[in-house]
């Protein structure tokens, strides 16, 4: 009995820092938002009015919102998979009893540690008519076979989001890398040794050890992406503000505009609780899919 | 660990594969780089303007004279270095919690944890705008440090890399009566020693490199983080380039060295040799 | 007699202005504060400079929770709507005492009242290359007048397979599209509204043929957003842009080796009077729940006088002061380039001043880029834009 008494009481000392913190900054502002996507309300008058669903049932008839929506989907299903995969790849290479093992790691850490302002501004540039992906693709004769002359590529409306994709990708593998890189650290290595011993070659050794055990990690993975994918925002600010003519328009963009150009922060919360809800159906789902024999929970 | 290395071909290709991958991905930093030192601005087009012609440290020497740039390092440093050991030890705790205990309700307050991340920060800003007044925080390290002591990524990540250790340890310790505490610190977080290297590191770069709460939480320039300072040289039409890269390269470098000197920790290899028998 | 103690000045005397601005560097600035503190020992003003990334959200953030501060500098596209919701006091009187020296108050004037004052003002004009022009045999010493004439110029310039480009439109942001085109639509006497803003006029015949027209300049032109355009033009790889006076301090950063000028704004026919381009700028607020108006009061007039601008002005070079008379300043002598700005301010018109100007902006840049970059018909993507603009109009009938 004492022992039970003694059990929960850690629980409750151990989760309290993060318990208080989050009613404090966390609850509060979710739910004081979650009651004003219900209202109508212009951040510079104070009057709150309740209007009910009607916020969410105007988001909906938005075709501004809809097509967002569409990219927003677009963006993640079209990098989650490669961000995965190739961090996936680099951990593992860079796991290999290689020279120089810290600098690679650093080096591919870099973009991570990047502020995306800058990333921005030097990727505006790759991106220009005259820039650095043009002068590649005319050099190595790649423009000429694909018919690539000079693209602008932040401005056609067919390779704008692709051109942030990209960038995205190449900012954020090695954050995902290094993750995989931890996780790799717990597989055994008796595990390898015994099966060579019995006469398997890399390629099993891969498939049967090292990827179930990676398994939780990229679950892991594969939620944080989907959660931050989903809310892509920066690159969409500092690149293209939603253009050209609304091709990178992105949910969490159209959250901004209502809240803070056009002032409905009613609207605006709307926005933000039906994306909550949408990223929360996601991550059951991607976790229900993965089921492991050691749950996330 | 120097070990031997096998120079055979398998090494060798992979060798050539790293370098040529690290490379594409540094170039667009290095571009950065290479502005910062230019004596005027414009990022290359063209490949042969690649290595800079004339160089100059004089953008570094603009930047550090501009505005208290010193003072934005320290709050920079300050916060983020408060930041990052809150989540090392308070996400340490919960995640204790939630890999290692039962009880009702821990479903739901992990799903809480998650779904916090689930939020767009844009949303909240305000109603935390408003509190921060209530508290009296605006301008105040408070208001930029305390919001995130506990963030639910940490929680996810010690969560998750707690359940990969085997119980039987913690289980042989509890039968020689050894408190949670005791489990927690002198048995799992060695093991977790990797999982806490890069919690720490990418906390402190996600501290380091926030822009939106810094500016608008703080009032006077003495309170200014790096991110702030460095925005001031956008201007409304127009960058002043060589003196936005050269602080840009300035933010990056404490991170860099952040990360290689802990970089090793965590490959550390003690999970491998606890799980015998 | 009036025997109260007096040993120092009372603290409840002293009056502290909150000033949030974007434009001035407080390397500047900070002079002309401590000139006006030195001047009135009673007054404090606290100067706070923010960022154009995000500090637009900083100054919202300020006013839903009451911290807002007590002067403010706004970009004059925002004024309306801050009138409309009440956020900022009406300065009638303050407007009329200044209306002698300031220029472009209608900038500032909503339903007939005034809700601010310009600060610093900004218009287009044209950018010209010598070198392109004088390498394809135009007389470098004469920059074109016409539109006409500009787009027989930029024809013989523009060579983009090798990089080197005409004109530029812009496209790709929210500002610079519809900025750019609406000189156009002003020369063509187009309107966007009717004076009381009760119907969109840009599906009128005069807006479809501005349109049609500016769309013409397409074969030899680039399209791109304005920063971007501006990189080419200092790059040496743009003939003709219209653009602002930043550009006056970013082209010798960027290339001080480039051989340029400065024109006013091409016109349809000619004339002396018809070379209208649009201006815009840094406005300041007095926000209504402050208690120190009388002392920001104080605070403006000292700011908006000449002699106080002048030191901000000569030092950044990308602002044009709001003073009316400014233009005959000596400096100006000296400097041709930004008198030509002045010269373009005192022809150009103030942007639209109306509430729900940014949801409207964003159907007509919609409209210039279908136009620009999707190849439609000027009559149809206007005709569409303008219905969804009238939806916008029917709010504040």
């Amino acid at each position: 009995m004492n022992a039970r008494v003694n059990k929960n009481f850690t629980n409750v000392l151990f989760l309290s820092p993060w318990l208080i913190l989050l009613m404090l900054f966390g609850l509060i502002p979710i739910f004081y938002s979650f009651y004003l996507s219900f209202s109508k309300y212009t951040l510079l008058n104070p009057h709150i009015e309740w209007v009910g669903l009607a916020n969410y049932l105007a988001i909906f008839k938005n075709e501004a919102f809809l097509d967002a929506l569409v990219h927003t989907f677009i963006f993640a299903l079209g990098t989650i998979p490669f961000t995965t995969i190739i961090a996936l790849g680099i951990a593992l290479l860079i796991n290999h009893k290689v020279p120089f093992k810290g600098l690679f790691r650093a080096g591919f850490f870099i973009p991570s540690v990047t502020s995306m302002v800058v990333i921005a501004i030097i990727f505006t540039y790759i991106y220009a008519p005259n820039g650095f992906l043009n002068h590649l693709l005319n050099g190595s004769g790649l423009a000429e076979g694909l018919n690539l002359k000079n693209v602008n590529w932040l401005m056609k409306t067919k390779t704008a989001l692709g051109s942030i994709m990209a960038m995205n990708v190449w900012a954020s593998f090695g954050y995902y890398a290094i993750l995989y890189l931890t996780a790799l650290q717990t597989v055994p290595e008796e595990l390898y040794e015994a099966a060579k011993l019995d006469g398997s070659n890399s390629l099993q050794s891969f498939l049967f050890i090292t990827l179930p055990h990676l398994k939780p990690m990229t679950l892991f993975i594969i939620v944080i992406n989907t959660i931050r994918s989903f809310q892509v925002f920066p690159e969409i600010y500092l690149m293209t503000k939603g253009g050209p003519m609304g091709a990178t328009t992105t949910v969490v963009w159209e959250l901004y505009k209502e809240g803070f150009m056009h002032f409905r922060m009613g609207r605006a919360s709307a926005i933000a609780y039906t994306l909550f809800l949408i990223i929360f159906v996601l991550a059951l789902l991607q976790m229900q899919l993965f089921k492991t024999d050691e749950q996330l929970v | 660990m120097k070990g031997k290395y096998k120079i055979d071909l398998k090494t060798a290709v992979i060798l050539f594969l790293l370098l040529v991958l690290v490379m594409a991905t540094i170039l667009p930093l290095y571009l950065m780089f290479a502005t910062s030192l230019k004596t005027e601005g414009t990022i290359f087009s063209t490949l042969n303007e690649i290595i800079p012609r004339k160089i100059t440290l004089q953008n570094y020497r603009d930047v550090f004279k501009s505005g208290p740039f010193p003072r934005y390092i320290f709050n920079s440093l300050f916060i983020a270095i408060s930041v990052t050991v809150g989540n090392l030890i308070f996400c340490s705790l919960a995640g204790y919690v939630f890999a290692r205990r039962n009880f009702h309700g821990k479903k739901i307050l992990f799903l809480i944890v998650i779904g916090t991340m689930m939020i767009p920060s844009q949303v909240t800003i305000v109603p935390l705008f408003l509190i921060m007044k209530q508290l009296h925080w605006f301008n105040t390290y408070y208001a930029l440090i305390v919001p995130g002591l506990a963030g639910p990524f940490g929680i996810l990540l010690m969560t998750q890399y707690f359940k990969q250790i085997p119980r039987t340890l913690d289980e042989s310790a509890f039968m020689d009566g050894a408190s949670d505490f005791y489990v927690l610190t002198k048995i799992l977080l060695p093991l977790a020693k990797p999982a806490l290297v890069v919690l720490g590191v990418l906390t402190f770069l996600g501290s380091w490199n926030d822009f939106l709460f810094p500016l608008l939480l703080t009032d006077t320039v003495e309170m200014r983080t790096l991110p702030v300072g460095l925005a001031l040289y956008k201007g409304l039409h127009g960058v002043d380039w060589v003196h936005l890269m050269a602080g840009s390269s300035l933010a990056a470098i404490p991170v860099i060295i952040l990360f290689l000197f802990f970089q090793r920790h965590i490959i550390s290899g003690l999970l491998k040799g606890a799980i015998k028998g | 007699m009036f025997g109260c103690s007096d040993t120092k000045p009372e603290a409840n005397d002293m009056k502290v202005i909150r000033f949030w601005q974007f434009i001035a560097s407080p390397e500047y600035l900070d002079p002309v504060i401590e000139q006006f503190e030195k001047d009135n020992p009673h007054i404090k003003v606290k100067m706070q400079q923010l960022t154009y990334d995000n500090g637009f959200e900083k100054i919202i953030a300020a006013i839903a929770a009451g911290t807002e501060p007590d002067l403010c500098e706004i970009g004059s596209t925002w004024l309306a709507r801050f009138a409309y919701e009440g956020t900022v006091r009406r300065i009638d009187t303050l407007a009329a005492e200044m209306s002698d020296s300031l220029l472009m108050l209608d900038m500032v004037k909503y339903k007939n009242h005034y809700y601010g004052l310009p600060w610093m003002l900004g218009t287009r004009v044209l950018f010209y290359n010598k070198k392109l022009m004088a390498e394809v045999g135009l007389d470098s010493t004469r920059p074109p007048h016409t539109w006409k004439e500009l787009k027989t110029f930029a024809q013989k310039i523009h060579r983009p397979d090798r990089g080197i480009y005409g004109f530029g439109l812009t496209a790709g942001e929210a500002y610079s599209p519809w900025q750019k085109f609406i000189p156009f639509l002003w020369q063509f006497n187009g309107s966007v509204a009717d004076k009381l803003w009760r119907k969109c006029n840009l599906d009128k015949q005069e807006a479809v043929s501005a349109l049609k027209f500016y769309a013409s300049f397409k074969p030899v032109s680039i399209v791109d957003r304005q920063g971007q355009l501006d990189q080419l033009f200092s790059q040496g790889r743009l003939a003709f842009n219209i653009s602002g006076s930043w550009n006056l301090s970013l082209i010798p950063r960027n290339n001080p080796g480039l051989q340029y000028g400065l024109a006013l704004v091409p016109s349809l026919s000619g004339g002396e009077k018809k070379h209208i381009s649009i201006a815009g700028g840094e406005v300041l607020v007095f926000m209504r729940n402050s208690r120190v108006f009388n002392e920001a009061r104080r605070f403006t007039r000292f700011l908006l006088r000449l002699d106080h601008m002048l030191p901000i002005v000569e030092r950044q070079k990308n602002i044009i002061p709001s003073v009316k008379r400014g233009i005959y300043h000596p400096y100006y002598e000296k400097n041709p380039k930004e008198k030509l700005f002045y010269r373009q301010l005192l022809q150009s018109r103030a942007l639209p001043v109306y509430p729900y100007w940014i949801e409207i902006q964003e159907h007509f840049t919609r409209a210039i880029e279908r136009v620009l970059l999707g190849n439609e018909e000027p009559g149809k993507a206007l005709g569409e834009e303008t219905r969804k603009i009238d939806k916008i109009l029917n709010r504040t009938q």
